[in-house]
This record gives C-alpha cells, sequence and structure tokens, in this order.
C-alpha cells in the first residue's frame, strides 16, 4: 500500500535578486492514510512553501527544482496542470493561517462552500448547498443554515475558521493541509477549533499535514513529528520519539523553549523558559556544514564542514546529526 | 440603505450652499466686467452704468449673493447675460448631449479597461505587460485634442466612416446621433481608459498577493476563474472609485472633446460664460455640475458595496 503522500527529495527554490533563495533546500518524508503529521519549526524554515510545493502553487518567482512528490502512488511532478487541478481541492485541500484574509471578503459563506463542491462534483446548486450545510453542521458552526448567506467579515476568527475547515473537508480529500490553522485565533478557541479539525477529518479519513509552531498543539494531536530547520528536515519520528528521546539538539531547544511541557521526569524543578540564541542562517548562503551548527551548543569537528545525512535511529526515528553517526552505525 | 440615501442627500444641502459661495466669489473675484463685455469697450460711462445697474451690478457684493442665492434656492437660475436665455434652460438644452458623450464614454472605456487591467495584471513583467503599459501611457499623456483632431482626419475626413461636422441629437435619431456621437465618445473614452486601466492593473496585482487568491487555486480553480471572479470582484471596487471620479469629472463638460468636434454640450457653453463674463451662466452651470458630481459621488459609494461588503453605511 502507498502511503498518502511521499515527498522526495523536495527542492524549492526562489530565484530573487539577491540570489537563490532555498526555501526548501531538500526535504523528504511521508504521510500514511489518516495520519496526522505534524511540521514544525522557526518561522521561515519552509514550513508553508513545502505545503504550496505539495499542491504545485509556490507562488513566483519560487519554482520547484528538484525532487518527487507522490500522492496515492501517483508522482504529481509528472502531473498537468489540469491534472493538478483536479488534485487540488478534491484529494488535497489546504488551510490557511489567516482566516480573516484567506476567505473571499466579497463573496458570502454558501456561495464559497458551493462552488467549492462544484468544482469537482456534477451536482445541483441546491444538492452542494445541503451538502455544505451538513459540513457547516459537522463543525459545529452555529446556525449553520443561516451562515451561509454571510459574509466572512460578519463571522469572528474562529467561525471563519471552521468554514474553512468545512470547505476543505467537503469532499472527504485523502489529504489536509493545514498551515498553523489556529496560529491566528484567540487561544481560548484554538483547542476548540483544532479538535474539530481533527475530529472532522478522522471522521473522513483525511490525513493531515499539520503546520505549527506550537509544539503543545503537537503533543496533543500528533502521531508523527517532523522537525524542519533552514529548508531540511533535522528529525523525524513518532510523537512519543520526540518527545520522550529528542535526537537533534535543536529539537532539544525547541522543547525546552516550551514551558507548559515536561521533558522527561516532570519532578524536577521547572526550568526557566529556554531561548535559543542566534538566527537562521541567510537562505541564500546556507554553511557548507551543518545549518544549525553555528547556534549549536553541542557542535564538534565535522558539523561545520560536511552536512549531516538522515541517520536512522530507529524504524521510524532518524535525525540529520553528526552527534548520531556512530549510533546510526550500530 | 433608504436612511442613508436620505441621510447623504440632506447632506447635500451644506454642501452646495458653500459651492455656491465658492462660485460667487470666484466669479466676482476674475478681473474683468460683464457690462463692458454687453455694451463694448467704447460705451459712455453713463450707458456702463445704466447697464450694470439693470443687472444688479451696483449693489454691494454681499447682497448680490443673497439676492442670486434667493433665487437658486426656488429653481431660479436667473438669465444668461450673453444669450438672454434663463440658465436653466440652456442647462436642460446642453447637458444631455454632454451626459450622452460621456457616459458613452465611459462604457466604452470600461468596456475597454477593465479588460486590459486584468490582462497586464495577470502577465505581468512580461511583454505583453509592457506594451500595454506603454499604450496605456500614451493614452494618459496624448492630449485630447491631438487624438480628437487625428481621429476625425483618419476617420472621418480620410475614410468617411464618421460625419465630421454637424450634429444630430442621439434621442432624436438614435441611428444617426450615434455615428454622430462614434469618435468623440471613443476618443474621450480612450483618455478614461489609459487612467481606469492602470488603476485595474494596479489593484489586482495588490490583491493577487493576497491568501484568498491563493486559497482559490487551491481549491482546482482556473486561472481564469480565480482572476475574474475572486481577484477581480475586490479589485474592481477601488476602479469603481476611479472611473466615478473620472465620469463626474468629465459630465462637467468635456470641453475638449466638444469644442475639437464641435458638440453642443455644457462644458463648451460654460467656457464661453467665463469669457464673457456671464455671471449667472457661469455660478448656475457650476453649481448644477456640482450637484451632478454629488450625485455620480453618491452613485459609486452606493454600488461600490456590492463590490466591498465590508463597507458599512
Ligand atoms: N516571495 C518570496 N520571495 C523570496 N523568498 C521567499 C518568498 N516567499 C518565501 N520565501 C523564502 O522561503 C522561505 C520559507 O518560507 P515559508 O515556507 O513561508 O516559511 P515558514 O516555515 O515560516 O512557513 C523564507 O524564509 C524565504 O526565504
Ligand atoms: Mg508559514
Amino acid at each position: 500500500m502507498y502511503p498518502v503522500l511521499k515527498i522526495d527529495n523536495l527542492q524549492t527554490h526562489f530565484h530573487t535578486r539577491t540570489g537563490v533563495a532555498k526555501a526548501i533546500d531538500v526535504v523528504s518524508f511521508e504521510i500514511g492514510k489518516g495520519e496526522i503529521v505534524c511540521v514544525v519549526g522557526e518561522s521561515g524554515c519552509g514550513k508553508s512553501m513545502t505545503a504550496l510545493s505539495v499542491l504545485r502553487l509556490v507562488p513566483h518567482p519560487g519554482r520547484i527544482v528538484g525532487g518527487e512528490i507522490w500522492l496515492d502512488g501517483e508522482n504529481l511532478m509528472a502531473f498537468s496542470e489540469s491534472e493538478m487541478r483536479a488534485v487540488r481541492g478534491d484529494r488535497v485541500s489546504m488551510i490557511f493561517q489567516e482566516p480573516m484574509v484567506s476567505l473571499n471578503p466579497a463573496f458570502t459563506i454558501g456561495n464559497q462552500l458551493i462552488e467549492a463542491v462544484r468544482i469537482h462534483r456534477r451536482v445541483s446548486r441546491t444538492e452542494a448547498r445541503e451538502r455544505a450545510i451538513a459540513m457547516l453542521r459537522r463543525v459545529e458552526l452555529p446556525a449553520p443554515e443561516a451562515r451561509m448567506d454571510a459574509y466572512p467579515h460578519e463571522l469572528s476568527g474562529g467561525m471563519r475558521q471552521r468554514v474553512m475547515i468545512a470547505e476543505a473537508l467537503l469532499l472527504d480529500p485523502a489529504l489536509l493541509l493545514a498551515d498553523e490553522p489556529t496560529t491566528a485565533l484567540d487561544v481560548t478557541v484554538q483547542a476548540q477549533v483544532l479538535e474539530v479539525m481533527v475530529r472532522a477529518a478522522r471522521e473522513s479519513g483525511t490525513a493531515i499535514m499539520m503546520i505549527t509552531h506550537n509544539l503543545a498543539v503537537v503533543s496533543e494531536i500528533a502521531d508523527r513529528v517532523v522537525v524542519m530547520y533552514a529548508g531540511r528536515v533535522v528529525e523525524q519520528g513518532t510523537a512519543e520519539e520526540i518527545f520522550t528521546r529528542p535526537a537533534h539538539p535543536y529539537t532539544r531547544g525547541l522543547l525546552r523553549a516550551i514551558p507548559s511541557l515536561p521533558l522527561g521526569d516532570d519532578d524536577g524543578p521547572r526550568q526557566p523558559l529556554y531561548e535559543m540564541g542566534g538566527l537562521v542562517p541567510s537562505l541564500t548562503d546556507l554553511p557548507p556544514g551543518c545549518a544549525f551548527c553555528p547556534r549549536c551548543p553541542e557542535a564538534f569537528a565535522p558539523c561545520d564542514r560536511e552536512r549531516p545525512p538522515g541517520f536512522a535511529l530507529g524504524s521510524t526515528h532518524a535525525a540529520a546529526c553528526w552527534l548520531h553517526r556512530q549510533e546510526a552505525e550500530r | 440603505m433608504l436612511a442613508y440615501l436620505l441621510k447623504r442627500i440632506v447632506l447635500m444641502v451644506p454642501t452646495l450652499l458653500l459651492v455656491a459661495l465658492m462660485v460667487f466669489l470666484l466669479v466676482h473675484f476674475i478681473p474683468g466686467d460683464p457690462a463692458i463685455v454687453m455694451v463694448g469697450g467704447d460705451a459712455t460711462p453713463e450707458a456702463l452704468e445704466q447697464v450694470r445697474r439693470s443687472l444688479g451690478l451696483d449693489q454691494p457684493q454681499p447682497v448680490q449673493f443673497v439676492t442670486w442665492f434667493g433665487h437658486v434656492v426656488t429653481g431660479d437660475l436667473g438669465r444668461s447675460i450673453g444669450t438672454g436665455i434663463p440658465v436653466f434652460e440652456t442647462i436642460c438644452e446642453r447637458f444631455p448631449t454632454t451626459f450622452v458623450l460621456t457616459t458613452l464614454a465611459m462604457l466604452f472605456s470600461v468596456a475597454l479597461a477593465v479588460p486590459s487591467g486584468v490582462l497586464a495584471a495577470k502577465f505581468r513583467n512580461t511583454g505583453k505587460d509592457y506594451l500595454f503599459m506603454l499604450v496605456s501611457l500614451l493614452g494618459v499623456s496624448l492630449p485630447g485634442f491631438w487624438l480628437g483632431l487625428m481621429a476625425l482626419l483618419v476617420f472621418s475626413v480620410q475614410l468617411g466612416w464618421f460625419p465630421s461636422s454637424g450634429y444630430v441629437p442621439i434621442w432624436q435619431d438614435p441611428i444617426a446621433g450615434l455615428r454622430y456621437m462614434t469618435l468623440p465618445s471613443i476618443t474621450l473614452g480612450f483618455f478614461m481608459a489609459a487612467v481606469v486601466a492602470r488603476m485595474t492593473r494596479s489593484s489586482m496585482l495588490e490583491v493577487m498577493r493576497l491568501e484568498y487568491v491563493t486559497h482559490a487555486r487551491a481549491k482546482g480553480l482556473t486561472e481564469w476563474s480565480v482572476l475574474l471572479k475572486h481577484a477581480l470582484k475586490n479589485a474592481f471596487a477601488p476602479t469603481l472609485t476611479t472611473i466615478g471620479i473620472q465620469y463626474g469629472m468629465l459630465l462637467g463638460g468635456a470641453v475638449v472633446t466638444e469644442t475639437v468636434f464641435g458638440l453642443p454640450g455644457l462644458g463648451r457653453f460654460v467656457v464661453t460664460a467665463i469669457y464673457s463674463r456671464d455671471y449667472p451662466a457661469v455660478q448656475g452651470c457650476i453649481l448644477f455640475i456640482a450637484l451632478v458630481y454629488m450625485f455620480v459621488n453618491l452613485a459609486v459609494d452606493v454600488l461600490y458595496k456590492a463590490f466591498d461588503p465590508r463597507v458599512k453605511y
């Protein structure tokens, strides 16, 4: 059986006047059927571009320059533009970060939902409308019939994001790309919206690629975690592996930077909030060695010269860090 | 909605009062004397004085203003000094021509400009876009009279497709009237189109960066649906404002076009009135034009909500 998504050595570059920004230097990972995979990393490390690459919607001047993207065993890179359109919104859908600006302000909720159905299904407007209302009910939007005639600005941020979730799951896609879907929301509604999204996706058997930098969210919902840094995957593993045995110093730094999460034995005294020093390197001028080396507290001999490949630490766990060379060879 | 309209119309009253005052002051500050224009430069002082008295120009200016405005309020704009005809009658006679000319020009320009603006935005920074930018730059910067004369020369004189002189109002004979209106409205429309197309292009580019456009693509829509449905409806709101401003301005009289094509519009009349210091005619026409402008503005504001539902009345 094929994984729902297999990203294989994907490279997405931005050709700008100042040089080539390697937004995705090289990224590979998989998402299994119905699985929830969280992609984490600091902002600017290529998470959104990874999601947009899957839909082949990387904005100008960005371009996918290498690698393959497999959806249920089909290579999307070989698809024509019209074949890609058939994929978008039907087999793979996406939720954006800002529900304030990702819904079109000039059209009613109903118009946008009915459109989403009718792009891919030959159904009447009434049928599409009923389908949309049923979906709004599933994401627990209050008074769904009345909301169909509302404009996005008439809804709260949480309600708008429920509409986005409803739209994304209308056609039971195989994969949902959720790009920080709750980051822009009030803390009080974040958890509810997240819960609704995960439940609705599970009901329709949809796998989720969830982009977030909120590790508390990751610990709640993730089956597996992909940690990205400067356009690369630096560590991936099951949620348990990442939270209990983080192998990359960057992952450890991320985990230490969240206050509410117990690390290992949680009886010990609360550590002060840790902040990783330094900045993400310029993507136009990546160092020859490990991109994290300049900020790494554990850097040693090979780190600034040679880029570490991914070392397998188990059947599901891998880290791109020289610390694990021996471990992996054993 | 109705309450909003009423409020806006009521608010026009103080604006009109202000316009009236400004027009009056401006007109009376232009050096020159309508009496001299009327009776000629070599008239005797006594004759001049008599004409002045008959026109009420011997009164102090505040009195003149109050008298004039009092009449305006009752719907009487006075008689033109130059023609002796009531100003209101002249407006009724001449404004329809200007209205038809400007409206046709506006329709032509929107039909030309909005698609070109969208295309230019779609092909931004490619040869097609640069060509479009060049043409629209020409449209903005070529003098209207030159464009009008060229159009006359080529299409009327050389090719004989359109009449080169004379005029039949469109409401008397639609076919013949349209033939007289075609060249003037295309010339005027081309100028408007250049500005509108640039506005369409830039607001399309503005909108196309936004997330809901990416979202529309992610739904599986074709690029044309994304542009023509999702982007254009939003981009059209600011464009509508530009169209409204231009339309309102030209409704006041597309003087150059009217002159080149010999159309009996309001613009030419106002200009003549200004030259001859025809106080009642200038004041009456400008007040009327201001009123028209305010109604165009109101129409734009009402229409705007159709394209941007976030607007609150
Ligand atoms: N329009 C653009 N022009 C140039 N570079 C861009 C553009 N958009 C994104 N990038 C590059 O892509 C990198 C990754 O962006 P993104 O995937 O949005 O990061 P994030 O992980 O925060 O979602 C950015 O750091 C930037 O260098
Ligand atoms: Mg992002």
